[in-house]
């Protein structure tokens, strides 16, 4: 008689259910590593940079080099690049991002300039990767990771749980540090107020460096990541920036805890997207969810508030 | 002096008189026309390689040059323009050259519902939405292989002469730049100009920014449409890699910040040199173009952010005045 109230039947079961939060969780994942590391240095500097997706994309090919040409397991790279690419987060402070603040009189000119400035860097780091690495899809698979493990009845790669657990890691250890240490609280007081914080003793100058270096050791982590578990091209870092700012705008620019709930919420509803519309539609359904979010929320789900 | 400072100022003393800009656009557009008949293949599709990228480059500086909100999403606009053609052609038995234009137009009314959306954000949002834009129009028309042929792109069963296409791209090409004249000179560009020093005061004084955003800005995407279909049906065969190419938005923003980002002639004069120096060196060293260009980009944005044309400008000034 409550045949209205019947659940709609559709193909699902808990082997699906558990396939796609997976899926979800390690898109999010993902996403949040590379989503924080851009919003690390908007918030401190207001710098936005295009050319961020460059470090995943050596990230995943310096994992791959140093396995073919050494044999080292990436696992082990991801914190042998990590020293690495902190180096080259502060040199590019020091070459081009304090160059533009120098240059630049307010936060809004500081925005529009490294868009244009990093769009150069983008073209720069994405050939140098193509003169070294080439234009072909690579994948790689190593002895633990490619081993699937049932789990309530889907096949999920160890490779996928690693994912998952180490950049949940990695963002615990940033709240940690953005919480519990002097320099973290001297970052996010920058964040809140540059010259406040200044005026408090606080060297906005060595913020600066720490905050690109942080910023992209993160996306090298997730370059790495992406590597173990997914086919990739030099590409690889330019479609996964486009995720990750909507991450970043989805949940408010400047905002931390914003990015991290923004890039799950993409990585969950790319997932639903799948489910209803196919992968085909997949994006476009993030990108019109976005969308619609933007135009009654014009500064993201938590922008105003901070962390 | 700040940088966006420093481009204000120039930009007044970089003004032409009228009557020689317009004198100037006409003797260009009927060289343009004219050369195809002189010269070899090979330099004709370098022409319109350099008609092409100027009406890129002077209709995204329509909208971010003289708006000051700076758009990497444009090329979906010349996309969607691109496969709107192509897929009329291969489904539609009309005369082609209508064709051109009305998928080229089609390419605009079908991102008004985006403009509608992004043209109220905030100069970072607004950027980071256009530039989500084109990279999901790529995946899509990857996607839906069905209407568009995936990866492999299409071919368009139709072979117009190729003579008259360059043509309509000679007209598109002068039509953008007498817009964009037009613009600088009239109330219209002047409200587009306040709207990049403050917004807010704009407003203030009762200029609906809003309006006049979302107005340039479809107007901006219609050429960018328009440009679109012609050159599908010129190269016959496009991919979803060739028209929605990321590397198609540099170009134009590109070829807007070397001749000056904001000007009338900035972005015809940037984009000569650009496709010339690419013309010459791409083939030969593929990344390396892509390097030293990026390189480039950097170094000019950050020392002579006004561009080639201001920067001659200057150094001749100096020069006579020794």
């Amino acid at each position: 008689m409550f045949d209205w109230m019947m659940p709609i039947q559709l193909d699902f079961s808990h082997a699906l259910l558990v396939q796609m939060l997976v899926g979800g969780l390690v898109f999010g994942s993902i996403v949040a590593l590379i989503a924080l590391g851009l919003n690390i240095i908007f918030g401190v500097m207001n710098v936005i940079n295009i050319g961020h997706g460059e470090f995943v994309m050596f990230g995943a090919f310096g994992s791959l080099s140093l396995y073919q040409i050494f044999g080292i397991h990436p696992i082990i790279s991801l914190f042998l690049l990590a020293p690495l690419f902190f180096v080259v987060g502060i040199l590019l402070h020091y070459l081009l991002i304090d160059r533009i603040i120098e240059k630049s009189d307010s936060q809004e000119e500081i925005e529009l300039i490294s868009l244009l400035v990093t769009l150069g860097l983008f073209l720069f780091l994405n050939n140098l990767g193509r003169a070294i690495w080439g234009t072909e899809t690579r994948s790689y698979s190593v002895a633990p990771l490619d081993t699937t493990v049932s789990i309530g009845g889907a096949n999920i790669t160890y490779g996928r749980i690693f994912a998952v657990m180490f950049s949940i890691a990695a963002l615990v250890v940033l709240f940690l540090f953005m919480t519990r240490t002097e320099y973290g609280s001297a970052m996010r007081a920058t964040v809140q107020n540059k010259n406040l914080a200044s005026s408090r003793g606080v060297n906005t100058n060595r913020i600066y460096f720490v905050a690109l270096g942080l910023s992209t050791v993160l996306a090298g982590f997730a370059g790495g990541i992406l590597g173990m578990i997914f086919p990739f091209t030099v590409n690889l870092g330019f479609e996964y920036l486009i995720f990750a700012f909507l991450a970043v705008i989805l949940g408010g620019m400047g905002d931390f805890i914003g990015s991290l709930l923004g890039a799950y919420i993409l990585g969950i509803s790319g997932q639903v997207g799948t489910f209803f519309f196919g992968t085909e539609f997949q994006n476009l359904f993030i990108f019109i969810m976005v969308a619609l979010v933007l135009a009654v929320k014009p500064n993201g789900i938590l922008g105003g508030s901070s962390l | 002096m700040s940088t966006l400072g420093a481009i204000r100022s120039k930009l007044d003393t970089t003004a032409i008189k009228d009557q020689y800009a317009i004198v100037a656009i006409l003797v260009g557009l009927v060289f343009f026309m004219l050369v195809q008949y002189i010269v070899n293949q090979y330099i004709v599709s370098v022409f319109f390689g350099i008609m092409l990228t100027i009406t890129l480059a002077s209709s995204w500086n329509l909208f971010s040059g003289y708006t000051g909100y700076l758009s990497f999403g444009h090329v979906g606009f010349f996309g969607i323009g691109a496969y709107s053609v192509g897929v009329l052609a291969m489904n539609v038995d009309f005369n082609i050259y209508i064709m051109v234009l009305a998928g080229g137009a089609l390419g605009m009314i079908l991102s008004l519902p985006l403009i509608l959306v992004t043209i109220r954000l905030s100069g970072v949002y607004f950027a980071i939405m256009m530039f989500a834009f084109a990279e999901i129009m790529l995946e899509m028309a990857v996607t839906l292989d069905d209407i568009t042929g995936g990866t492999s792109g299409m071919v368009l069963s139709i072979s117009p002469s190729q003579e008259t296409i360059y043509l309509l791209m000679a007209i598109l090409t002068g039509f953008t730049v007498l817009v964009s004249l037009l613009a600088s000179r009239s109330s219209f560009g002047l409200a587009l100009k306040a709207i990049r020093d403050d917004e807010e005061v704009v407003g203030s004084v009762g200029i609906n920014s809003t309006k006049f955003k979302a107005i340039t800005l479809s107007l901006s995407a219609l050429i960018q449409g328009l440009a679109g279909g012609i050159a599908a049906a010129y190269w016959i065969f496009i991919s979803p890699n060739s028209v929605f190419s990321t590397f198609l938005s540099i170009d134009m923003i590109m070829a807007a910040i070397l001749g000056g980002i904001g000007t009338v002639f900035g972005p015809v004069v940037g984009a000569i040199v650009l496709v010339l120096v690419r013309s010459e060196t791409q083939a030969s060293y593929p990344y390396i173009f892509g390097i030293l260009f990026g390189l480039l980009l950097m170094i000019i944005v950050l020392t002579i952010p006004e561009g080639i044309i201001a920067y001659v400008k200057d150094a001749v000034e100096r020069f006579s005045a020794e």
